[in-house]
């Protein structure tokens, strides 16, 4: 099978470029695997990986124009020669290996942890299996920036706009029955650039290895601030 | 919420309540316009003279120009990155609605002079 690879060196002076390869892969092969296969021919290729399986989101990547993780993406069925670059819009460190602290920053500024105002209890904070469910569909995300990346409007203003993930995780503390940081959370959202930056262009469900459906979670914080409006 | 920024929630919300208005004023004047028989200038003045059609359009104008401002903002705000750059045609594209704004409510106020 055919590859052709984004190779950068910043040590080398060159510029970025395509480098092309050539792996015998067998049926079933993840592209995970490829990748490492290859790096056995040329112990240069650098890329992140680790668990495998799609749980730890380090070896997000675009293949062939589409944000994927190399774990579970088949080298099957993939258009040759296989064109592997790193995420988009993000400044590259070496060959696939991006720098993801625009992400992670964004990610930090939406505090993603329980805000709780009320003395602790002495044991668990319970929800309900009714507010519990309400956690469906945001809890899964491994922020792997798979969809952050793939959304225009983050390429334009990655510095304001906070991008499909870290909205997606916005909505999972403002929908969470134990948080009592929901005003400070919506006050910090509201502006043109930090959540309606978005024009609902779904690159984010599209390319979500998870499945999951920022879109979604930024109308349900629009709805929830035209509410607390009233 | 505090209520203190709702630059980003009201634009939003404004951007759909014209939008929905828009919808309704154009399918009522294709219906309207489609039953007049309008032959000359003339017919024209006399539909438009209406008070019923002259507000009904007025508000299909100011709906359209804040539709537009909303729209034009958003494409500015995300292509146009220098900040001077930027205020710079934020201003020039609300010039030119106000002048559009001024230009058409001219119109519909010589009407009924």
């Amino acid at each position: 099978m055919r590859f052709s690879i984004y190779r950068y060196q910043p040590e080398s002076g060159d510029a970025p470029s395509m480098q092309p390869f050539e792996l015998a892969v067998r049926p079933g092969m993840m592209l995970r695997e490829a990748l490492l296969a290859l790096r056995d021919t040329d112990p240069t290729l650098a890329f992140r990986h680790s668990c495998g399986e799609g749980v730890c989101g380090s070896d997000a990547m675009n293949v062939n124009g589409r944000n994927v993780l190399a774990c579970t993406t088949p080298v099957d069925g993939l258009k040759e020669p296989v064109q592997i670059r790193p995420l988009p819009g993000m400044p590259v460190v070496r060959d696939l290996i991006v720098d993801m602290e625009p992400f992670f920053r964004q990610y930090r500024a939406i505090q993603p942890y329980l805000q709780v105002n009320d003395p602790l209890p002495e044991s668990e904070q319970r929800q309900s299996p009714t507010e519990r469910q309400r956690l469906d569909g945001l809890y899964e995300c491994i922020l792997c920036g798979c969809c952050s990346t793939a959304c225009p409007s983050f390429w334009w203003n990655p510095d304001k706009f906070l991008g499909p993930a870290a909205l997606l995780q916005a909505w999972r503390f403002l929908a969470d029955s134990r948080d009592q940081g929901r005003e400070a959370r919506l006050d910090f959202l509201e502006g043109p650039f930090r959540l309606f930056r978005c024009h609902s262009i779904m690159n984010c469900v599209e390319v979500c290895p998870k499945g999951l459906n920022p879109t979604r979670t930024i109308g349900l914080i629009r709805q929830m601030m035209l509410r607390e409006m009233g | 919420m505090s209520g203190r920024h709702l630059a980003g929630l009201r634009g939003w919300l404004w951007q759909r309540l014209t939008a929905l208005y828009l919808l309704v004023y154009l399918l009522l004047a294709a219906v309207v316009l489609w039953r007049a028989e309008i032959r000359d200038h003339a017919d024209w003045v006399a539909l438009l003279g209406q008070p019923a059609v002259s507000v009904a359009t007025a508000l299909g104008l100011a709906a359209v120009l804040l539709h537009g401002w909303i729209g034009l903002r958003d494409i500015v705000i995300d292509y146009v990155r220098p900040a001077p750059l930027r205020l710079l045609v934020h201003g020039a594209v609300l010039l030119s609605l106000l002048l559009l704004a001024a230009w058409s409510g001219l119109i519909l106020v010589r009407l009924h002079a």
